[in-house]
């Protein structure tokens, strides 16, 4: 009987069980639904705003990389101009391309000394000579006024004879105020060689020969620790 | 008046470069192709920068040709005279390794272009 009741309590038990989840289970929908609701708008709105912000960041990184693109190519392309333009500074400044422009065309039609030429040729560099010529030399830093005691003076190991035709690109204005100045060049060298010694004229478009030698350094290195 | 004048350092330049020096420089300048070494006041303007004596120049070459030259009695006659007459110093010393400053300041072109024609 005993065995019989035990057995009689299981369906009692199960029933039990069965009416404890049906009560879980009818409690369930109430507050799951609402959950999985909230869940689920909740869940909508993260993936939505999610989407949206995946969206806007591809947007942004795309952006980012067209600029970055636009950027790389400008820079590139303005690095390479400015190392052009640097290039062509270096080949005017040191004589290994001819050149062109404005500046003044001092003729000297004297034999003054080679001081005074050298005097001449400082005046017009201090005065912001781009380039400068002397007859047909090209003088770069390299360049020599010389003497050897004959007719004229060497320049470059040319031989140049008077009148001197000193061409000098820059500013015309600056050039030629620099040479004519009281107390200067110029006036020094028409006291010395007499007043028609020196004539200095405005040039809107001189050419200067290219500084016909190789530059070969056999002692000079780069200091690479500067 | 300063014993050492401008026309002086421009005559020592011309004469090593002559002697066929590859860099030279004064001071702390170095002498590049718009050097102009100019006499302002009592004080020597080299590239822009006010210098007083002594005056160093120092220039990369053959030091045997260097020294030719500027010892050669042919050269520098003013300077050695008034160096011979008023005491001033004027020193060559050869040297194995010198260094010499790069040009600091920069090569503005506004109306040279490059090649001959428009």
């Amino acid at each position: 009987m005993n065995t019989r009741g035990a057995q009689l309590s299981l369906p009692a038990i199960a029933l039990l069980i069965g009416f404890l989840l049906v009560a879980q289970m009818n409690s369930l929908p109430g507050i799951g639904r609402a959950q999985a609701e909230q869940l689920g708008t909740d869940r909508t709105t993260i993936i939505c705003s999610l989407v949206e912000s995946n969206a806007a960041l591809r947007a942004e990184v795309e952006a980012l990389q067209a600029r970055l693109a636009a950027y790389e190519e400008d820079t590139g392309g303005g690095m390479l101009q400015s190392l052009v333009d640097e290039l062509n500074r270096i080949r005017i400044v040191n004589g290994l391309v001819a050149v062109s422009g404005p500046g003044v065309r001092v003729v000297v039609d004297a034999p003054i000394s080679v001081l005074d030429m050298q005097d001449l040729v400082n005046e017009l560099r201090n005065a912001g000579a781009e380039a400068l010529a002397l007859n047909d030399q090209r003088l770069v830093v390299f360049s020599v006024v010389n003497t050897d005691g004959s007719e004229g003076l060497l320049v470059n190991d040319t031989r140049v004879l008077p009148p001197y035709v000193l061409s000098a690109i820059g500013s015309p204005n600056t050039l030629e105020t620099a040479l004519l100045r009281k107390g200067g060049i110029v006036e020094a060298l028409r006291e010395t060689y007499g007043p028609q010694a020196v004539r200095v004229e405005r040039e809107t478009h001189l050419v200067l020969p290219i500084y016909p030698r190789p530059v070969i350094f056999r002692y000079a290195r780069v200091d690479e620790t500067q | 008046m300063a014993l050492i004048h401008a026309y002086d350092l421009r005559d020592v330049v011309n004469l090593l470069w002559m002697a066929g020096s590859e860099a030279v420089s004064i001071n702390e300048e170095r002498v590049v192709a718009s050097t102009s070494i100019y006499c302002v006041g009592s004080t020597v303007m080299v590239n822009d920068t006010r210098m007083a004596p002594p005056f160093v120049i120092q220039a990369i070459g053959d030091p045997a040709a260097q020294e030719d030259l500027l010892r050669n009695p042919a050269y520098l006659p003013e300077l050695k005279d008034r160096v011979h007459r008023y005491g001033a110093r004027f020193d060559i010393q050869r040297a194995t390794d010198l260094r010499i400053p790069a040009y600091q300041g920069h090569f503005a072109i506004q109306y040279a272009r490059p090649g001959g024609q428009e």
